[in-house]
């Protein structure tokens, strides 16, 4: 929660923050990040390279995902930007002309970085269970892990952790599987 | 999987590891860490005051645990050391005499280091499941999160992340609540 003193920041303080930074709204407060770093795009950049052919263009898979880079989503009070998420297309049928979008996804994926961990492992994943994600990814480039977290019953459940170049064969992308190495610069 | 041309680990190369060192078998291999750094001795010593006082000798609590910091857990073929773990007495009456426990712990907590988190996040997590550890804490002191984790059907739900000087109330241990904040230095 934001001290009653602090003050509470809005949509401005984000259009505002510098064009270099990923600006949030958390809890009423504004969170900045750097922009990621190289190994933390190889890994969202390698991601979305193995899960949009199939699922977003239905190149080898059975597509039906609307799958997005660093969306910009208002939940709530909440301003978040994951560093991927999907969309069931069932669930958004036509992509929203504002600079935003306020339908929580059906899926998505945050890559652990030092500058982002207490963010992404506290207060996002509470905003993410809140507004129903099912899926959350944790992608952890310095560890070179994957934990897989499903939603139950308004609680996440740890599905698996994968590791090193163990192979992803994960709802809601289980279909088409790949190796985890993908994620990695080596 | 260790590879099948590298040695199996035994008993022995724990036995045989530099006694400034942290080892452990993990999965067949010989894992070592160096011994914990300040600030990650700072939370577990204090988590153990937290918990051992009122639940370990009953000093402001029910008592009904033995509370051990780093026992070294032989754990099927896996041997690891936990930062903490608690056992309830009635599954435990008995202290064991030998250096190490082969019961699993109804409890046990890591505290995450970059030196160790691929492990506490990765295979130590899955051998705590297997083994039926009934609640598993993840301290971040870097971070200054706690993630409490249940074992339900054989799967860990994250129970609730807590952060900075928050109160803890969490099973198994709910009955005494504290302040996070005890667990860092400032």
């Amino acid at each position: 929660m934001a001290d009653a003193a602090e003050k509470i920041a809005t949509y401005q303080d984000v259009l505002d923050a510098p064009s270099n930074v990923v600006a949030e709204i958390i809890g009423g407060r504004l969170v900045t990040h750097p922009r990621p770093s190289p190994k933390h795009s190889v890994a969202s950049s390698g991601l979305g390279g193995k899960l949009a052919p199939p699922f977003h263009f239905g190149d080898g898979g059975p597509g039906g995902w609307l799958i997005l880079d660093e969306p910009e989503l208002h939940l709530g009070d909440d301003i978040v930007v994951p560093d991927l998420a999907g969309w069931r297309r069932e669930r958004m049928t036509s992509v929203p002309e504002t600079a935003w979008i306020d339908l929580a996804p059906d899926w998505a994926c945050e890559v652990i970085s030092p500058s982002t961990a207490r963010y992404d492992r506290g207060e996002k994943r509470e905003i993410y269970a809140r507004e129903g994600v099912n899926h959350l990814w944790h992608v952890d480039p310095t560890d070179r892990l994957l934990e897989a977290f499903e939603l139950h019953d308004g609680n996440w459940v740890l599905l698996k952790t994968l590791k090193n170049d163990e192979e992803v064969a994960l709802p809601p992308f289980a279909a088409v599987p790949f190796l985890l190495g993908a994620l990695w610069p080596d």
